[in-house]
């Protein structure tokens, strides 16, 4: 407990106060620009750490971190280009705001999201840090691979009007994750290219599929002099959203926080499917399903939450056990290291004073972002304002510069490209882009887990094997129910319909 | 309405200047009392005053090393202290370019493919080279002969590790009595081919046993499966686990044995496999500079003379134990023999990694 | 054949095909990678299948879930996607600041911006920002060629 004390006594030392406002407002920087990942930007700044205490630089890359995961929601709302990975899902209801003239609105959505799934992960990094840990450790290869599947089962939610074709773009993601090094250490699909040997990277990819494509889809408005978004009506709705409204939002931010921390916690799981988890829960909980994709506030809170949730969440195991929960956590281990912090029960009790200040600092961080996001976010809607032949090519550039910048290789920027031109037919012809980037993530983890699992089983038989576990088991369980639901709550309505009279359902085509 | 466009762009540049001058800033600040920090962390000194075998005007600029791995990861941080001296004692700005992709081809083939100038140098980890261009699926066209192997810095030897919450054994014997009569899994820091499963087949060669390697994609998954009793223990470096040798909570752990042919410093109570009663079994990580093959041989020498000062200085060999870095430096010749032989021993192996 | 349905039987084709050359190739590699690979391109192959049968036979209802292409509305994206393609190529030719300032320079003005000073301020703007962020801080190399 003195350690805690001592610890916010640190926290107002100069030099962690000013690494914290750097952070913070840095980060809302690195996440905003398209390309530029919290893991890069984490990754860049750790040298310029050197010379900084631990407290303090430690403190500036957790508050990085969470701010870029905030700021990536900016750029996804306002252009349609996810600043990170983990705001791809933010596109879909958050552009259509923009373009409904709501962008003001958006993002104070995003902003409150982002606040409190943050700040909530930070409490439970605080407080039930230890608890966590053992949770997380309880996973292993045979449930992340159940978890994949069970991720994949989303993609039918992310299908748009066609079921099928969203498959297929799902398929063409999981495809696309064949290439590279399998698991087996064996060069698949890189036609003896040593260039492709890592595989299609997911940034890239990503950066390809929304921000190329809109240039492309942008770019069908040459000469007109106008643009889809709404210049001549003003800005709408103010920043913070009425209380009504954010009441009704509440539960839901709530429940996508928790699914934040534990995605954070659970280290084969990655943090960038969360925001695809909170979305389909988002829309399985919501009495107006049908209007996700055109600027619907649920599509905005839910991944929001979500993804600055698995902010604190990543870092309970990294801290705890030396295991990062996420890609980002495992640069801000690096960061533990050139510090001399040996993450792992030292941390909490000979460095307890340090932890404790960056614990706090991460705290402050969220609440401090939050209220950045306010100051600015009139400011930065207006960045939709600006004329289309001057933002298309800038959003270009950077989205180059962010492919390139992330490896510092070509290749990477020829697949965006690639990449650009299959998002631009998908979304010409009516399918959503999104499916391919839950394929590109899900798959490579499912084909990881399948082996590692296979190879622990030993010789047992791998089904034999994950049926002796119970959370797998319970993860079998839940991957039937979201694959039957639909079918089992059809049924219900039939029998309802045959005992009162027509209900009046809507025909699906496959 | 462009009035407004060129305020935002100019918040954004304000924001951008700010966290520019205050990292910059922020190198200024005197470091905490934490026992492990060195006031060299801060050092901007002149270079000093060395020695060379020949003088020679070389560098004139900077160089660039880089490195195949993304930041912050332990070979980054290895290319980064090696760099860091080589500013201190050369006098030019070295900077680490992290180039991913292809597996860490994409960086170690413009390695390769440099101007024999020095001014482009390179960072490699053994066997994991060798392992990438002996896999025939992979097609890569060098070979360690494609590269001027100038000195290795890094040593990182390997450990077996169990957990002290799932795990009863204690001795590396008892590890290896409990291996004969089960079929055991050991987790690995990376696929086929990689340091803990190299030394994972060695054992089993030597005592005619079977324990599965893990093949676990990253340290981090086989510290976890490790920790959540999924397997009987890891394979692994003692830079990963050293911090945790006096923990008792979930990360507890005992480290049963080394493999290196002495004890090692931040393990002073971990025995060797042959203090354990076994043949001689050297497995671990090395990690070292390279350049490409027509590198200036004057060059060369220069960077090995003043890798040799390096080693010599104090502030090096603090900021090494503050990141937890084993140094076993190997010099020219030494460190191409040692590359070498790793690469015959991996030929023999590739039946054992399906190659 | 109505538009949707052939440009439906095109898309499954594609998908059928790849997904075949993926099979036949899985088939091939060694045991530890086989199974995942094999079932994902079945996965792929058999959703082409789909496709393409349901084009063909699936007479009945016309696709509502697509959206008919035409290929004129596509000529200005295919344009834009070509001045983009010969950025990329020329980063590494040219260099990545004046590839950069002149690809902008020329998109803006086909985008049809007509006040020249404010083209050239906001690619000062742009191309001095990241100068200052990536070259001079966090010490990333761009691309560079024969000019900067």
């Amino acid at each position: 407990m003195e350690a805690l004390i001592s610890s916010f006594v640190n926290l107002f030392a100069p030099d962690t106060l000013i690494a914290l406002m750097v952070g913070v407002c840095g980060g809302m920087v690195i996440g905003a620009l398209p390309g530029l990942s919290a893991t890069m930007g984490i990754a860049l700044l750790i040298p310029v750490t050197y010379g900084m205490n631990p407290a303090a630089a430690l403190t500036m890359l957790a508050a990085i971190y969470t701010s870029a995961i905030y700021g990536g929601s900016i750029s996804a709302i306002l252009i349609h280009t996810p600043g990170t990975p983990s705001s791809a899902a933010t596109c879909l209801d958050g552009y259509p705001m923009t373009q409904k003239g709501e962008a003001l609105h958006a993002i104070g959505l995003s902003t409150v999201s982002s606040c409190i799934g943050g700040f909530l992960s930070a409490i439970a990094l605080l407080i039930i840090a230890p608890l966590l840990a053992k949770v997380s450790l309880a996973f292993s290869s045979s449930e992340y691979f159940l978890i994949a599947i069970f991720g994949l089962t989303l993609i039918a939610s992310l299908a748009g009007k066609s079921v099928i074709k969203g498959l297929i773009a799902g398929a063409i993601g999981l495809m696309a994750g064949l290439i590279g090094m399998s698991p087996d250490a064996y060069a698949r699909f890189t036609f003896k290219m040593p260039a492709l040997l890592g595989g299609i990277s997911l940034i890239p990819a990503m950066i390809g599929l929304f921000s190329i494509s809109q240039v492309m889809i942008q770019a069908e408005e040459r000469g007109l002099g106008h643009s889809t978004v709404k210049e001549e009506a003003k800005i709408q709705g103010h920043f913070l959203p009425p209380l009504k409204e954010f009441l009704g939002l509440l539960p839901l931010i709530l429940k996508c926080s928790v699914v934040g921390i534990l995605v954070g916690i659970l280290p084969g799981a990655g943090g960038d499917i969360a925001s695809w988890v909170g979305l389909n829960m988002a829309k399985g909980s919501s009495k107006t399903p049908q209007l996700f994709g055109t600027g619907h506030p649920e599509g905005i809170a839910a991944p929001e939450a979500a993804n600055n949730a698995v902010t604190g969440g990543a870092l309970i195991p990294l801290l705890t056990l030396g295991i990062p929960g996420s890609s980002t956590a495992a640069v801000l281990l690096g960061g533990l290291t050139i510090h001399g912090l040996q993450p792992g029960y030292q941390l909490f009790d000979k460095y307890a004073d340090v932890t404790y200040a960056v614990i706090l600092g991460f705290l402050a961080a969220n609440i401090i972002m939050g209220l950045v996001g306010w100051a600015v976010g009139r400011y930065v809607v207006k960045v939709s304002k600006v004329p289309l032949p001057l933002l298309i090519p800038c959003i270009t550039v950077f989205s180059i510069l962010g492919s390139y910048a992330a490896s510092q290789n070509m290749t990477d920027v020829y697949v965006a490209v690639v990449f650009g031109m299959i998002g631009y037919l998908m979304r010409k012809y009516g399918v959503p882009p999104a499916p391919v980037v839950l394929g590109l993530i899900l798959g490579p983890m499912a084909d990881n887990h399948f082996y590692q699992a296979s190879r622990m089983a030993n010789g047992v038989p791998l089904v034999n094997y994950m049926l002796s576990r119970p959370i797998s088991v319970g993860i079998m369980v839940l991957i039937v129910l979201a694959l039957f639901a639909p079918v089992i709550s059809k049924v219900i309505a039939k029998k309802y319909q045959a005992k009162f009279g027509d209900v009046g359902e809507s025909a699906e085509d496959v | 309405m462009k009035m407004k466009r060129i305020l935002a762009v100019a918040l954004s540049a304000c924001m951008a200047l700010t966290m520019l001058a205050s990292c910059g800033n922020n190198g200024k600040q005197p470091n905490s009392g934490n026992n492990s920090n060195t006031s060299a962390n801060n050092s901007t000194q002149q270079p000093g005053s060395a020695s060379t075998p020949k003088t020679i005007d070389w560098p004139k600029q900077g160089i660039s090393i880089i490195c195949p791995f993304k930041a912050g990861g332990g070979m980054d941080l290895s290319t980064r202290l090696t760099a860091k001296y080589l500013e201190k004692y050369l006098g030019v700005t070295v900077t680490v370019n992290n180039v991913e992709g292809g597996n860490s081809w994409t960086g170690w083939t413009q390695v390769a493919q440099a101007k024999g100038d020095g001014y482009t140098l390179g960072f490699a980890n053994y066997p994991a080279q060798v392992a990438g261009y002996l896999n025939p699926s992979a097609g890569i066209p060098f070979t360690y002969k494609d590269f001027a192997s100038i000195a290795n810095v890094v040593s990182d030897p390997n450990i077996l590790v169990v957990s002290a919450n799932h795990s009863d054994i204690q001795t590396a014997q008892e590890f290896i009595e409990y291996a004969k009569n089960n079929s055991i899994v050991l987790g690995t820091g990376g696929g086929a081919g990689c340091d803990d499963d190299v030394t994972i087949a060695k054992i089993n060669d030597q005592l005619g046993l079977s324990i599965e390697s893990g093949r676990n994609a990253s340290t981090a998954e086989s510290k976890a499966a490790m920790l959540g009793g999924h397997i009987a223990g890891v394979i692994a470096n003692v830079s990963e686990y050293y911090g945790l040798v006096d923990s008792t909570g979930d990360d507890a752990i005992r480290i049963l044995c080394i493999f290196s042919d002495k004890r090692n410093d931040f393990l002073p109570d971990v025995p060797t496999w042959t203090e354990c009663g076994y043949d001689e079994i050297i497995g671990g990580s090395d990690r070292g500079l390279i350049g490409p093959a027509n590198l200036d041989p004057d060059v060369k020498a220069l960077l090995i003379d003043t890798l040799k000062q390096i080693e010599q200085d104090p502030d090096f060999q603090a900021d090494a134990v503050t990141q937890g870095m084993s140094i076993g430096m190997k010099y020219g010749d030494d460190f191409e023999a040692f590359i070498a032989d790793t690469e015959a021993t991996m030929t023999e192996m590739k039946p054992l990694f399906g190659w | 054949m109505e538009r949707t349905r052939l440009q439906d039987l095109v898309i499954g084709l594609v998908v059928l095909g790849v997904g075949i050359f993926g099979i036949v190739n899985a088939l091939s590699m060694p045991e530890g990678t086989k199974p995942y690979t094999l079932v994902v391109t079945i996965i792929f192959t058999a959703l082409g299948a789909l496709l393409t049968g349901r084009s063909i036979y699936y007479r009945k209802t016309p696709s509502h879930d697509s959206n008919v292409v035409h290929a004129k509305e596509m000529l200005n994206p295919m344009v834009a996607f070509l001045m983009v393609l010969a950025y990329v190529l020329l980063l590494n030719v040219v260099g990545f600041f004046v590839t950069s300032a002149l690809f902008m320079f020329i998109m803006m003005a086909w985008m049809g911006y007509k006040k020249i000073w404010v083209m050239l301020l906001t690619i000062a703007l742009m191309l001095g920002f990241i100068y200052a962020l990536f070259v001079w801080q966090l010490h990333v190399m761009l691309p560079s060629g024969f000019l900067f």
